[in-house]
């Protein structure tokens, strides 16, 4: 699936870069924050560090303190803010708060130098610790000042802050993605406005591509419409050059046939047969050849209102003399609007051939409805002339065999129907009409 | 009555052109559309057997031009092309009747024999005028029951009158529609075979009309 779709591959991608810059981010934020807290913790232990010593006095050799610091907090004990003061190892002062404890000090800070490190308190509490050494004068050894202070209160600060940035990045992470996802969908809008028109394209609403695309996707639309303008050149060469080579067979044909008919004799016999036999195979193949290819060929769509009403017309004209010269009558239903999937020259050819029989066979009337479902548009040819038997139809329709030799073509015809009807993914049946006579159901995919 | 034939094979065009004389027909022929055209917007054919595929201008053209400058005759469009997307655009430029080739002649001739027919309003295939009667299929004139021959010139006159029975005929129209075109006409012998035809008919089926023409009606009708 990740393969399969641009989009869908982009938003991953994406993702996991904000996920991973968002952590990394947070974690960086998180770690300086704590730093920054803890330098600002130390800065004021450092100010107690200074106080202390100023308050510290050499008397004969021996430091003492003038004054002790007035915070509470160095009052309450265990209150894990402490002080002690150390010369030579000896702790000579420390708060009120250490009560009865000692800090377990196991470094003693260079002179000159603050250090802070973290301690475990007399309650085992996590202690930060600021430390200093210092010369006193009249003083050889270093007096060295501690100020603890409670750790959590570092590690509290710290966790409020990590818990508001991972609100803020989990919500940018989210603003982040939704903006990808955005800017994905609106990047890819040309790619699926050319699925959408490949689409019509291929259900026959449209022939080209037609509309403004962007520079990536020009070339790609450009190429599409060639092969599309190509694949018609390709059947309208076909068709013109089957057109051609049926001109270029039957009219020798015809000098052939007429010639034979003014001859008498077995061979004359003979040579009109295979005329008729050689006139039916170019018949059959050039229709073939003729037809578009069938589905296989996208952009195709066949207005079936326009066909049929133009083979009205026709078939009116050419069956005029029937029924002591009054005609036949066609009535369209329903056809008007109704469009399959296939080349006009196509659909036409079928109907033309399915009306044209009916036209042979009808006594007056002949009826073309169309009914439209979900995928397909079944076209009826209706006639009120004899009809075929129930056990009959089957075997007409598989063969295109001709039932009655007495009119002419109908089995040709009704099998290039059959053929072409295939090649589309349609279907051809027979039934009883309720004129009377025969009814032909064509089935073609609609557009 | 006067047939164009339009038709570039010359065997087929030979083949069609002789069949439609031995019917009785005058016949023209065009080799090109060109031709054909002109032919058509310049002499009064009856009918006209009309290819599709012709050099130089197409017969869909020939026709639309045709119709379009207002020529009405009949014609007949003799085609390889069978597709029904041609037949159908064949009718629409108009045509009167589509056949296909390879085709048999009798065929053809009784579809140019109707289409004549028709134009001329008649619907079957004997015309009567009073006690005469005229079989267009076979040829044959009876005059009150009883076999009239005729010769081929005789016949070709007769059936103009017959077509366009209760009509003036003017001299030129009826040489423009029994002649073909390479025809030395000459205006006296059509009265010599209306006079011929008078003889072997009847005297009144056939009347003068003065610095009009001629007009044949049933006996009792006028004119």
């Amino acid at each position: 699936m990740l393969g399969r779709s641009v989009s869908i591959r982009l938003i991953m991608l994406s993702v996991t870069w904000i996920v991973a810059a968002l952590i990394i981010g947070g974690w960086v934020l998180s770690q300086h924050f704590r730093t920054h807290v803890e330098n600002s913790f130390d800065f004021g232990l450092e100010r107690h560090v200074e106080e202390v010593l100023s308050y510290a006095e050499v008397v004969d050799g021996k430091v003492s303190l003038r004054q002790r610091p007035t915070d509470p907090s160095y009052l309450r004990p265990l209150s894990g803010w402490y002080w002690e003061v150390v010369v030579d190892g000896v702790v000579i002062d420390r708060s009120r708060s250490l009560w009865d404890q000692l800090l377990a000090l196991k470094l003693a800070p260079i002179r000159g130098e603050a250090v802070s490190f973290f301690l475990n308190g007399p309650r085992e509490e996590k202690l930060r610790v600021v430390a200093e050494a210092f010369t006193l004068p009249g003083l050889d050894k270093d007096i060295a000042i501690y100020f603890t202070g409670p750790a959590h209160v570092i590690d509290r600060a710290t966790e409020e802050f990590t818990e508001t940035l991972i609100g803020s990045l989990v919500l940018l992470g989210l603003g982040l993605v939704a903006a990808v996802m955005v800017q994905v969908i609106l990047g890819l809008r040309p790619l699926n406005l050319v699925r959408q028109k490949l689409a019509a394209i291929h259900s026959g609403e449209v022939e080209r591509m037609s509309g403004a695309f962007p520079r990536e996707v020009e070339p790609l639309v450009n190429d599409l419409n060639k092969l599309l303008d190509h694949n018609a050149q390709v059947i309208e060469r076909a068709r013109t050059h089957a057109g051609n080579l049926a001109h270029a067979l039957k009219t020798p044909l015809a000098v052939l046939g007429n010639e034979a008919d003014g001859m008498d004799g077995s061979s004359a016999a003979m040579l009109r047969e295979q005329v008729q036999t050689m006139n039916d195979l170019v018949t059959r193949h050039l229709a073939r050849a003729r037809a578009a290819g069938g589905s296989g060929v996208p952009g195709l769509k066949a207005d079936v209102g326009e066909i049929t009403s133009g083979l009205k017309r026709t078939l009116q004209r050419i069956h005029q003399r029937k029924n002591n010269g009054q005609g036949v009558s066609i009535s369209l239903v329903n056809v008007r609007g109704q469009n399959a999937v296939g080349d006009h020259q196509d659909i036409e050819e079928m109907l033309g051939n399915l009306m044209d029989n009916a036209c042979k066979w009808a006594t007056s009337r002949v009826r073309v409805t169309a009914e439209r479902d979900d995928r397909d548009v079944m076209l009826h040819i209706d006639d009120d002339g004899p009809g075929i038997p129930e056990a009959q139809r089957d075997d007409v329709l598989q063969r295109g065999k001709r039932l009655d030799e007495a009119t002419p073509g109908s089995g040709l015809g009704l099998n290039i129907v059959h053929e072409l009807a295939e090649l589309y993914h349609g279907s051809l049946s027979l039934g009883a009409s309720d004129l009377g006579g025969l009814r032909v159901s064509l089935r073609l995919p609609a557009a | 009555m006067r047939v164009l034939v339009v038709e570039d094979e010359p065997d087929l065009r030979r083949q069609v052109s002789q069949a439609l004389s031995e019917a009785g027909y005058s016949v023209d022929e065009a080799p090109d559309g060109e031709e054909g055209e002109f032919l058509g917007d310049t002499e009064p054919y009856d009918a006209v057997v009309l290819d599709l595929g012709l050099p130089k201008v197409d017969g869909i053209t020939v026709l639309n031009h045709w119709r379009q400058a207002g020529r009405d005759m009949p014609v007949l469009i003799l085609t390889a092309r069978d597709s029904w997307n041609e037949k159908v655009s064949g009718f629409d430029a108009g045509a009167d009747d589509y056949l296909t080739k390879p085709f048999h002649m009798e065929e053809l001739l009784a579809r140019v024999r109707a289409l004549i027919r028709r134009t001329a309003g008649h619907a079957t295939p004997i015309l009567e005028c009073g006690p005469v009667e005229f079989d267009t299929r076979s040829g044959k004139v009876t005059m009150s029951g009883t076999t009239v021959s005729l010769t081929a010139h005789e016949l070709k006159v007769l059936s103009y009158f017959i077509h366009h029975q209760g009509r003036v005929l003017s001299q030129t129209e009826l040489i423009e529609h029994i002649y073909d075109q390479d025809f030395d006409r000459d205006s006296n012998t059509i009265e010599v075979f209306i006079a011929r035809l008078r003889k072997k008919l009847a005297p009144e089926m056939i009347k003068t009309h003065r610095g009009r023409g001629y007009s044949m009606s049933p006996p009792g009708e006028t004119v």
